[in-house]
């Protein structure tokens, strides 16, 4: 996938603006820095953004499928991988059991995968995953705050997401969740989260 | 349902008609003393649990008419409402579909078209044999009234095929005295892609003709558009997907009265590589020249995101070189929507996003798509999905919906573009 790096270099001029800034960074593949040690190739390799620190995510509180309410605050200490999609997104649907492959292969007490839409069918997302034969959380986002705050633009959007919240990662498009260079991203970044 | 709309030159938000100047861009040819005169905005606050929409026609006594949909606890409505001659404010909403019919969930406003007392509304309805395995389809449906809005027959269906698929993401579109037009997205050939389809309707939306396929490879999430030229031709946006990813947009025209169409024209040549959904529509208008204008969203070659216009003088056999609309530096340009008088004026309308703002901005041009004013903020707070639609008098209405708590606002606003004599005229081949 093409970086976004010319994007975002051609408004180095007005980064000072924050919200230009949040925005670009949440979008750069490119943003050149790095703290967690977790090397740019094992983002490289599935072709996800790498988010420069200091990022944190803006607390939320979404119902879930279940009836539940899910807060940010209840992902605290874990990775996080947040995907944004939707019904009518066919490459959404396609790279959900990649996903659920991807939560079965690790520790539930250090990794959690939530999913998010602003579509709210609750019943025939329960009966699409269903049939997958899956179960993956989905939250909804009545209000497409959280959509927003994460400047989602393109679906499937994913958000990788620091044990104490700080973004890591973002990816624009599907991606191969369950391949060798997805798990080792994962891995690593729990590792290094020790 | 609607708490009622509260009229702000009542309030005293703002005043009757005030003429606000739009400063026109210096850099451009339109005349720099040109001023447009933003009237009176209605505001309608609706303590539901979703509201998508609106959508927005005027015609030209001026009259202007919305269509939304609300979901409150578990039930969708289509409403439409319109703003009566002798009136300051919008009329009573009224429910478009029947209380036994589901309108599926939807991303996108239910489109509209007001033809004199005539008003079509399309919209989904939750497929009558969905079922666990297949739970993502609707019918595509249209509603029609002849009584101005007041009352809505029932709806017909308008894909011919019976598969339980969506069938999503249209538009409709109709000329003075002529058939009434709808293209749509829908997979019924069980490829990867799905198609883009057209039909119409000849006997004022009673019943809709045959399904004509107009091209394959559709991008999925990108809702269709329609225009018609002064000479009949037809013309259908969408976005294509190429090899490789490539998503562009492209239009193209049939000249037989919509029963075949050209093969699809690439408008601006994006190479925008994408492999998701943008999930961001085209907006097409046609002057009475027959000069086709073209507003749409790509993120290009270098994924800058971005709102470009262009035209085509040969009915979209080749197009100009795309303009950009955009110029903030600070937030990302978003969700594009067009209109056209028959004299060229044009008016565009879109989102300006950040992760802490979302705002509609508008940009006019009096020279057949020449020059553009400087863009104007239109909305107060989180505005999206704006709509625009223009009268032959040069009358533009504007809604969007703004998210507040605890319900969400639907915002009108007229726009009164100076009736001189418009510029740029060029003989169209």
């Amino acid at each position: 996938m093409p970086s976004s790096k010319a994007g975002c270099r051609g408004r180095q001029g007005v980064s000072a603006m924050v919200a230009l800034l949040v925005g670009c960074l949440l979008w750069s593949e490119a943003v050149p820095i790095r703290a967690w040690a977790a090397g740019s190739e094992a983002f490289a390799a599935l072709k996800m953004s790498r988010l420069p620190d200091g990022m944190a995510m803006v607390p939320f509180e979404l119902r879930a499928l279940d009836g539940s309410v899910v807060r940010s605050g209840d992902l605290s200490g874990k990775i996080v991988l947040m995907n944004f999609w939707a019904t009518w997104c066919g490459p959404c649907k396609e790279e959900m059991p990649a996903l659920a492959r991807l939560q079965r292969r690790l520790d539930p007490d250090r990794f959690a995968l939530v999913t998010i839409t602003t579509d709210l069918q609750h019943q025939a997302i329960a009966q699409f995953l269903a049939r997958l034969g899956i179960a993956l959380p989905v939250l909804f986002d009545r209000d497409q705050e959280v959509s927003r705050q994460f400047m989602v633009r393109g679906l499937p959007t994913t958000v990788l997401i620091g044990p104490y919240g700080m973004l890591l990662g973002r990816a624009v498009g599907p991606r191969a969740w369950d391949s060798p260079e997805a798990v080792a991203l994962m891995r690593e970044v729990m590792e290094e989260s020790r | 349902m609607m708490q009622g709309w509260e009229n702000h030159v009542r309030r005293g938000c703002v005043p009757v008609m005030v003429s606000v100047a739009l400063v026109v861009s210096s850099a451009g040819a339109v005349s720099p003393e040109a001023a447009i005169t933003f009237g009176p905005k209605l505001v309608s606050t609706h303590n539901v649990r979703n509201l998508v929409g609106p959508s927005v026609q005027i015609d030209n006594r001026g009259v202007i008419s919305l269509a939304w949909m609300e979901e409150d606890k578990d039930t969708r409505t289509v409403f439409y409402a319109r703003t009566e001659p002798a009136s300051d404010g919008l009329g009573l909403p009224v429910k478009v579909n029947r209380p036994e019919e589901s309108p599926y969930s939807r991303q996108e406003a239910p489109a509209l078209v007001v033809n004199g007392d005539n008003v079509f509304i399309s919209w989904a309805l939750t497929h009558p044999k969905i079922s666990p395995d297949k739970p993502f389809a609707n019918e595509l449906r249209l509603s029609r009234s002849s009584d101005g809005g007041r009352t809505f027959a029932p709806s017909v269906l308008v894909n011919d095929d019976d598969q339980v698929i969506p069938h999503s993401f249209d538009a409709l579109h109709s000329s003075p005295n002529g058939p009434l037009y709808i293209s749509w997205i829908d997979g019924r050939e069980g490829k990867k892609e799905p198609a883009t389809f057209v039909a119409q309707s000849t006997d004022d939306g009673q019943t809709v003709g045959r399904n004509v396929k107009l091209d394959e490879n559709t991008c999925v999430c990108c809702r269709t558009a329609l225009a018609t030229g002064p000479d009949g031709t037809i013309y259908v946006a969408w976005r294509k997907i190429l090899p490789g990813d490539v998503r562009e947009t492209v239009v193209a025209r049939s000249t037989d009265g919509g029963h075949s169409f050209s093969p699809p024209v690439i408008v601006g040549q994006d190479g925008w590589v994408f492999p998701g959904c943008p999930h961001r529509p085209a907006s097409l208008g046609v002057d009475r020249q027959g000069r086709l204008y073209v507003a749409w969203y790509t993120e290009g070659a270098d994924e800058t995101p971005a709102i470009y216009l262009a035209y085509s003088d040969d009915r979209g056999q080749t197009f100009s070189s795309k303009q950009k609309l955009n110029v903030s530096k600070g937030t990302f340009p978003d969700h594009p929507q067009m209109a056209v008088d028959p004299a060229g004026r044009v008016i565009v309308v879109w989102e300006e996003q950040s992760p802490v703002r979302r705002e509609v901005v508008v940009r006019l041009s009096l020279d057949r798509g020449r020059t553009f004013t400087v863009p104007r903020k239109l909305n107060e707070k989180k505005g999206q999905s704006p709509a625009v639609a223009m009268n032959a008098q040069g009358l533009a209405a504007l809604a969007w919906m703004e998210h507040a708590m605890p319900g969400h606002k639907l915002v009108v606003q007229t726009l009164q573009l100076p009736t001189a004599a418009v510029t740029g005229n060029h003989a169209v081949q």
